[in-house]
């Protein structure tokens, strides 16, 4: 992807303007599961005058830890603009491979950085950490309110009775069609989350499905947007509080999401979403995070022994799984 | 002959860093380049303990469903077929010392476990998979330390 490339596509898109420069293209590091790259533009509007704007284009990969589907993460993005969830607004989709060689979106580039460890460890952010430990709670509450009817593309149960049993569905064919070897410690686990099935939810919620801390991006003032929906999906919304809570999104320190400890983030959810969080079911759902985060790299490690992505991150992230295992050993015991 | 494959991969990996590293200018390349230096670590990690961790490994899960076959002849009805078709698929004793040969053997015992695991689980709760409760805490045992041993701090770090 070159300067060229995408001045040429915002010529296609933006016919009315004139002297498009593009600069600054360069790839994100991380996106697993799609293709990030960030770029300038700067042209000359129908009325004479500079505009300068930033992008984010979100790339359908060769080879990814995620079979996702770019047109329900770039609906997303739509539907929840003006919704209070902070997002980036979603500007372009493209399915024609031409552009950029593969399928991808363009959304405008937000302000802020989304380095986890940094906001984990900085000693002078303690402040900053509460801040964004109470906004994350709070924008979580409101996903989970969000109306489900203003997506219809949604991968959804066929009732709250089968939210949890939809998961567990989902993540087991996909570990059996990805796995290169056998997996004792995920059979265990599996095993352990049929067996311990949580009572279902009032009501299915938009669950965000990868609500973590490296997934939001904040400066100095808190979060300034939410990002990474390609696994978004109706169902329990627990199953992202179970998400959140999980050791490894802890970037090295004791708390939750490198930001507070584990019962006061659920007490701060508790207090946005006025309900009473049954501990028992987020074990439950904790469990299933991580089965679903080592099943994730399952899929990963396919991709790089099979050749089809040059991407290191995901040979690294194989390297991930021994950990998940002696979590969930310790979780189902 | 030297130099040894763990010099050789030593020798790429202090290569790229004097030669590659400072060549490269963008983000995304320079993590590229630190992933493959992390890689390069776990590979020589791995590379000199290959063979007598497979040779533990494969010994004492043979050994762990030798205890299961032991413990599930005390088992009836559903749940004594369950473990006689888990059990079944017993693999030979690898025949050489090959990486290749060693790994298969693993896997081979590794998806007999698999095949126990949901009784093996189960049996923590129900109380007529009892006589199973031991095998049950070794294997736990032995996963979490077989998992520990190959763990590299990622996230924590």
């Amino acid at each position: 992807m070159d300067a060229q490339q995408l001045a040429a596509y915002l010529a296609h898109r933006m016919p009315d303007a004139g002297e498009i420069a593009v600069t600054n293209v360069g790839r994100i590091p991380g996106g697993a599961s799609r293709e990030t790259w960030s770029f300038d533009a700067r042209w000359r509007d129908e009325r004479g005058d500079t505009a300068e704007h930033g992008f984010i284009v979100r790339r359908d990969p060769t080879g990814s830890l995620l079979e996702s589907n770019a047109r329900l993460e770039f609906e997303l993005y739509r539907a929840l603009a003006g919704s209070g969830i902070p997002v980036p607004a979603a500007l372009w989709l493209e399915t024609d491979g031409a552009w950029l060689e593969r399928p991808f979106f363009v959304m405008e580039r937000l302000p802020g950085v989304s380095d986890g460890r940094t906001l984990a460890s900085n000693p002078a952010w303690t402040e900053l950490r509460a801040t964004i430990a109470r906004q994350k709670a709070e924008i979580l509450s409101r996903i989970h309110r969000f109306d489900l009817g203003a997506i219809s593309s949604l991968d959804r149960p066929g009732s709250p009775a089968d939210a949890a049993r939809h998961e567990i569905d989902r993540w087991e064919r996909t570990m059996r069609q990805d796995m290169l070897e056998p997996q004792p410690v995920l059979e265990l686990a599996l095993s352990w989350l049929k067996r311990h099935l949580p009572p279902p939810p009032e009501r299915l919620a938009l669950v965000h499905a990868d609500y973590r801390t490296g997934n939001f991006l904040y400066d100095e003032r808190g979060i300034t947007g939410i990002l990474d929906w390609e696994m978004a999906h109706a169902g329990d919304p627990l199953e992202d509080l179970g998400w959140v809570v999980m050791k490894s999104w802890r970037w090295g320190s004791e708390h939750v999401g490198g930001l507070c400890p584990r019962d006061e983030f659920i007490r701060l959810y508790e207090a946005a979403h006025g309900c009473q969080v049954d501990r028992e079911a987020l074990r439950f759902w904790e469990v299933l995070g991580n089965v679903k985060f080592a099943v994730i790299f399952l899929t990963g490690t396919k991709a790089v022994v099979e050749g089809t992505t040059p991407d290191l991150l995901l040979a690294l992230t194989a390297f991930i799984n021994p950990g998940l295992e002696v979590e969930l050993l310790e979780l189902i015991t | 002959m030297r130099p040894y494959p763990e010099e050789v991969l030593r020798a790429i990996q202090a290569g790229m860093m004097a030669h590659l590293a400072p060549e490269v200018a963008s983000t995304y390349g320079k993590a590229q380049l630190t992933f493959a230096m992390m890689l390069f670590s776990i590979a020589l990690r791995d590379y000199d303990g290959a063979v007598p961790e497979l040779l533990e490994a494969n010994r004492t899960l043979r050994a762990l469903l030798a205890d299961a076959a032991a413990a599930t002849n005390t088992l009836a009805g559903e749940r004594a077929r369950e473990a006689g078709a888990a059990l079944a698929g017993m693999p030979a004793e690898a025949d050489s010392l090959r990486l290749s040969a060693l790994r298969a053997e693993r896997d081979a015992l590794r998806a007999v476990v698999s095949k126990l695991a949901p009784l093996i689980e189960r049996a923590g709760e129900d109380t007529e998979l009892a006589a199973l409760r031991p095998v049950r805490r070794a294997l736990f045992e032995w996963l979490r330390a077989d998992a520990q041993r190959r763990a590299v701090p990622i996230l924590s770090a």
